[in-house]
């Protein structure tokens, strides 16, 4: 794991690849927790001023954006039918992650 | 006309029976909607004949699933669809423009939770290439494996704050948690010894159903005395009783006492059992499945000496679980299963690493996850409650409100029958109660144990409040919730007279 300390280019450049994982799940449940966990996480640590913290947190998100996008990818195969509440759009299929 | 009120629900009890025997989908839908349209024929009936129905043995429910499985042809009753008078009546017409099929939202964390995306990423790789058995001391593959069984043994000690991973076996699930510790402890320290006086267990009358069999097999083969304390209105122990039963029975052994019920949530006052069992020198098991990775246990805080986890009910997978045994003052029990000698010869058997990698991934997740977790449930929890109940009169919640975990939410809706309710709600996946009583009519004994009588037990719905549920699904179950309830009452004549300023229990029913 890194211990950089993160820019402020970095840690958004890192919040919007989260956010871009997020919507490879095609599992309605699983694209909003992810969205959702990672605006609230990026909300939390603006505040962060100790920088060993601000450099766990940059750590703790790169490792769950590697996770986000191996298992979004998986997700994305193994598809079921649309929940009832789903109304946003989902992801059109297998895709493997771009940057 | 009685007869007639009958029949409708009998169908609807076809229904969820059929469902729970494996009926396809089809079938079941078609059966789910046919009810309510022949109770719309003879409405007025529904509620009584509801009732009167529950008084069947379920046997006879169970016999009349063939006949809907050979008359009710799928396709055929599809197609008749829209001729089916009332059936938008209570079921909704919600789906009927759609062409896709839909399925429900997940309401039922109670009964299990839906795999973690990092536990998954975390299996995978023992899913696939690191297939060694941690046992094997001879190579590579054993000892990766083995390296990370150990380090998810790290993660359940931590987050159940055990002071040594050593203190963690492994097993299938909390039923098996669950007997190993409350057989293996009586049968060790009753034993075969005939000269020893026959010890004593107490648990309480609204355990999960494992402990309550496992309390009652030792009570069949002689292996022990079992008291089942009561528990008051609000579902919690008395600790006055406790204390008293413990100072009245010298031979206690074990006390066995959950920690957060599964069908209403209540906790009970871990810390204060623990110093309890201190006081009389007895160990103290607790059944925490439904409370692990939810809320925070300190197993020495609380003077814990087993513990019982589930790994599926904190987004792990099915089928693995751990018991924790205290070193120290040690605990020694008789092991269920004997064999290799694994898991410090409580467990033999290969561990199976793969579940074990995801349960500590589970674990580890849930501990850095609590806090936030538990906010979030928490306000969709009132969410939830203050939506139904800003709508709806006569909803009771059961169980302590305060005393609770509120990602699980048990509510009665008076002068509506829970099952048909279940029905009515197809497109939320609920429970009534506990998956492993839910097969069978019989309420509640949980609810009973409360003091509920057997409307209220009868009329209540268990909402399970997970890690991934989201505030439009709540929002859903809310609408949903109020609009089907409302309809069910309206057919109901006992919520007629209840409206009219009757009181229902002064009236004698002459059918019964
Ligand atoms: C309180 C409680 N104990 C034990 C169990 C059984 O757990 P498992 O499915 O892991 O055997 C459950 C779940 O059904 C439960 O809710």
């Amino acid at each position: 794991m890194t211990t950089t300390l993160p820019t402020r280019a970095q840690a958004l450049e890192l919040y919007r690849a989260l956010l871009r994982s997020a919507r490879q799940f095609s599992n309605y449940n699983f694209r909003n927790y992810v969205a959702r966990r990672a605006t609230d996480a990026f909300r939390a640590n603006q505040t962060l001023s100790d920088s060993a913290a601000r450099a766990a947190a940059y750590a703790n998100g790169l490792a769950e954006l590697g996770v986000a996008r191996r298992q979004g990818a998986i997700d994305a195969m193994y598809r079921s039918e649309r929940l009832v509440v789903e109304k946003t759009s989902r992801p059109s299929g297998y895709n493997v992650y771009r940057e | 006309m009685y007869g007639a009120g009958g029949r409708a629900v009998e169908v609807g009890r076809q229904a969820v029976v059929g469902a729970r025997t494996g009926l396809g989908l089809g079938v079941r839908r078609t059966a789910v909607n046919m009810g309510p349209s022949l109770t719309a024929r003879s409405a007025s009936s529904l509620s009584l004949s509801t009732l009167s129905l529950l008084s069947l043995p379920a046997s006879s429910c169970l016999l009349r699933v063939s006949l809907a499985e050979s008359s009710l042809s799928s396709k055929g009753i599809v197609k008749e669809k829209g001729k089916v008078r009332g059936m938008a009546s209570v079921t909704g017409a919600a789906n009927e423009g759609e062409k896709k099929p839909t399925r429900p939202i997940y309401l039922d964390a109670q009964a299990t939770t839906p795999l973690d995306p990092r536990v998954l990423d975390a299996m995978l790789p023992l899913m696939t290439w690191e297939y060694g058995n941690p046992h094997s001391r001879t190579h590579q593959y054993g000892w990766e494996t083995e390296a990370k069984v150990e380090e998810a043994r790290e993660h359940i000690a931590t987050l159940i704050g055990a002071s040594d991973s050593k203190e963690i076996i492994f097993t299938s699930g909390a039923t098996e948690s669950n007997n190993t510790a409350i057989k293996g402890v009586a049968r060790f320290y009753g034993g075969s010894d005939s000269t020893k006086p026959r010890p004593h267990v107490i648990t309480t009358q609204t355990e999960h159903k494992c402990v309550l069999d496992s309390c009652r097999v030792l009570q069949a083969e002689g292996a022990a005395d079992v008291t089942y304390l009561p528990v008051g209105t609000n579902g919690l122990v008395d600790l006055a009783q406790l204390d008293a039963t413990l100072a009245a029975n010298p031979h206690t052994v074990l006390v066995s006492i959950m920690a957060v019920n599964n069908e209403i949530g209540v906790v009970q006052p871990l810390a204060a059992i623990g110093a309890l069992c201190r006081k009389y020198k007895v160990f103290f098991h607790t059944d925490a499945a439904q409370a692990v990775g939810k809320i925070a246990i300190d197993v020495n805080a609380m003077h814990i000496d087993l513990l019982s986890v589930s790994g599926h009910k904190l987004y792990g997978p099915r089928g693995v679980g751990a018991l924790f045994v205290r070193r120290r003052p040690r605990v020694r029990l008789e092991p269920l299963i004997n064999g290799g000698g694994q898991e410090r010869g409580l467990r033999s058997g290969t561990v199976p690493a793969g579940l074990v990698v995801g349960f500590g991934e589970a674990a580890r997740v849930a501990k850095a996850e609590m806090a936030y977790d538990h906010a979030r449930i928490s306000q969709l929890s009132a969410r939830l409650v203050g939506g139904i109940t800003a709508r709806l009169s006569h909803v009771i919640r059961n169980g302590d409100p305060v005393q609770t975990y509120p990602g699980c939410v048990n509510l009665s809706f008076a002068y509506v029958e829970g099952e048909s309710l279940l029905m009515a709600l197809k497109d939320i996946a609920l429970s009534s109660g506990s998956a492993c009583t839910s097969a069978s009519l019989e309420p509640s004994y949980v609810l009973r144990a409360i003091g509920a009588d057997d409307e209220t037990a009868h009329s209540s719905i268990r909402f399970g409040i997970g890690r991934f549920t989201t505030v439009d699904e709540i929002d859903f179950v809310i609408d949903r919730v109020v609009d089907r309830v409302t309809r069910l009452r309206e057919m109901s004549p006992l919520w007629e007279m209840v409206q009219e300023g009757i009181d229902l229990k002064s009236i004698e029913w002459s059918q019964h």
